[in-house]
């Protein structure tokens, strides 16, 4: 049972509720590409986001050791899933904000579909950053990971603009048979997750990344950069 | 058990689970078996783990945020309630109880408390809420067991082949059952008298 302790808080969207999740990552260590410009502070009014490499995160930087004892267990190799991982590792981003006294951590890796830019996030860590305040407990049990997308669009190096697929547009497209893609849908619960491989996630993005129908204004963020 | 770590070299996210997780639920409306009598304040036990246990039909708890189409079953649904030693609820789900050949199941689905809605939306959107599933075995005297499927058992059938269920593996090679409704119920009839298809502990319930 994973109980996260934090202090009581207002939420805030940024986006959210339409979003699309897929189940599995649309970026993978061979497709994941880095990109200069996402290092930085991010505003988005008033919501700061700090975009850090991976490896050079703080997150990371607190749980190497993990790393280490892993190595040592396996007689100083790295398994095939750690050079994967961490080969994802060396071009991927951590991405932190804090709400609310809540400090929230995404992994976040980017990709390059016919010429576009395409992000996918998943969530790593939360935690309180006022341990004296009254604590309050989150429960995410019976809860399965999932990743966000979003198509990642540069004004120029200070602004970022990140367009998240809209879900319920997704949703009808594939009910009315018009869009294809593996996912399972659950009316009952409204459930709503989509299941292609990476390589269909990819192969969806090519045709329809630039089909503005999939990113409406309410699933948009757009990022000033502060430093 | 959910646990969010930075595990043994880069695995992101782990689901470190004994009990069977799944996407759809295990019923449809037509095998609804709702029973009043289990509505109420209950006494639990769990390897010695004493704790309470509150049970509502969940058509009463109006102030509850109930997802997609449930409004429309609310009167044959459950609203549950764990409360730690002092009485704080420490976990809650919106429930519903099955028959499924002989035997009658908990369909239990995650229902987040005051405190877990403070988590931001962006963030909590990336959980996907699963099904979890007991067997429920009541007495004469009205207390009654839950007993929950064993994810461990379906994963074993899936890996010697001896099982077609819908699943799919994980980027950190998690076996997510994605199996429709209607053949969750099929391995609920050919393995619902398995004993190594449920948990060896049990939950007892009594008022």
């Amino acid at each position: 049972m994973k109980k996260i302790f934090f202090i009581v808080s207002i939420v805030t969207l940024v986006t959210a509720s339409s979003c699309v999740t897929t189940l599995q990552p649309l970026v993978t260590n061979n497709t994941a590409i880095i990109d200069n410009r996402l290092e930085g502070t991010w505003e988005q009014d008033g919501q700061g986001y700090i975009v850090q490499k991976a490896f050079n995160s703080d997150f990371y930087k607190k749980n190497k050791k993990d790393l280490e004892k892993s190595r040592k267990e396996n007689n100083g190799q790295l398994s095939e899933k750690d050079k994967k991982d961490s080969a994802l590792f060396s071009k991927s981003y951590m991405i932190e904000y804090t709400k609310n006294g809540i400090r929230y951590l995404l992994f976040g890796s980017m990709i390059k579909l016919n010429g576009r830019l395409f992000m996918n996030f998943t969530p790593v860590d939360l935690s309180t950053t006022d341990s004296t305040n009254k604590e309050t407990e989150i429960n995410l049990d019976n809860r399965l990971n999932s990743y966000t997308i979003a198509r990642v669009q540069f004004t120029n190096s200070s602004i970022m603009k990140l367009d998240f697929i809209d879900g319920g547009y997704l949703h009808d497209q594939i009910k009315a048979g018009r869009m294809k893609i593996k996912n399972e849908t659950d009316e009952l619960y409204d459930t709503f997750l989509i299941t292609a491989s990476t390589k269909e996630l990819q192969q969806f993005l090519e045709k329809y990344g630039n089909d503005s129908r999939f990113f409406n204004k309410e699933n948009s963020v757009t990022l000033n950069r502060k430093s | 058990m959910k646990k969010i770590a930075l595990a043994t070299a880069f695995a992101l996210l782990l689901i470190l689970s004994g009990c069977l997780t799944t996407l759809h639920p295990i019923f449809t409306e037509k095998d609804l078996a709702y029973d009043p009598k289990l509505t109420g304040t209950w006494n639990t036990e769990n390897q010695g783990n004493k704790g309470k246990v509150v049970i509502s039909n969940l058509a009463t708890e109006n102030s509850l945020e109930l997802p997609g189409n449930i409004s429309t079953i609310k009167q044959k649904g459950y609203f549950i309630r764990y409360q730690d030693s002092t009485g704080k609820t420490s976990e809650q789900y919106i429930a519903f109880l099955a028959r499924i050949g002989k035997h009658l199941y908990f369909d239990y689905y995650p229902a987040d408390k005051k405190e877990d809605r403070k988590l931001d939306e962006f963030f909590g959107v990336h959980f996907v809420k699963m099904h979890t599933s007991y067997r429920v075995d009541i007495s004469k005297d009205g207390s009654f067991e839950l007993t929950q499927l064993d994810e461990g058992y379906v994963r074993k059938l899936i890996d010697e082949k001896k099982i077609r269920i819908s699943h799919e593996i994980d980027a950190d090679d998690n076996t997510v059952i994605t199996a429709s409704t209607k053949e969750l119920q099929q391995y609920l009839l050919k393995y619902g008298d398995e004993p190594s298809a449920y948990r060896s502990e049990k939950t007892i319930f009594k008022k």
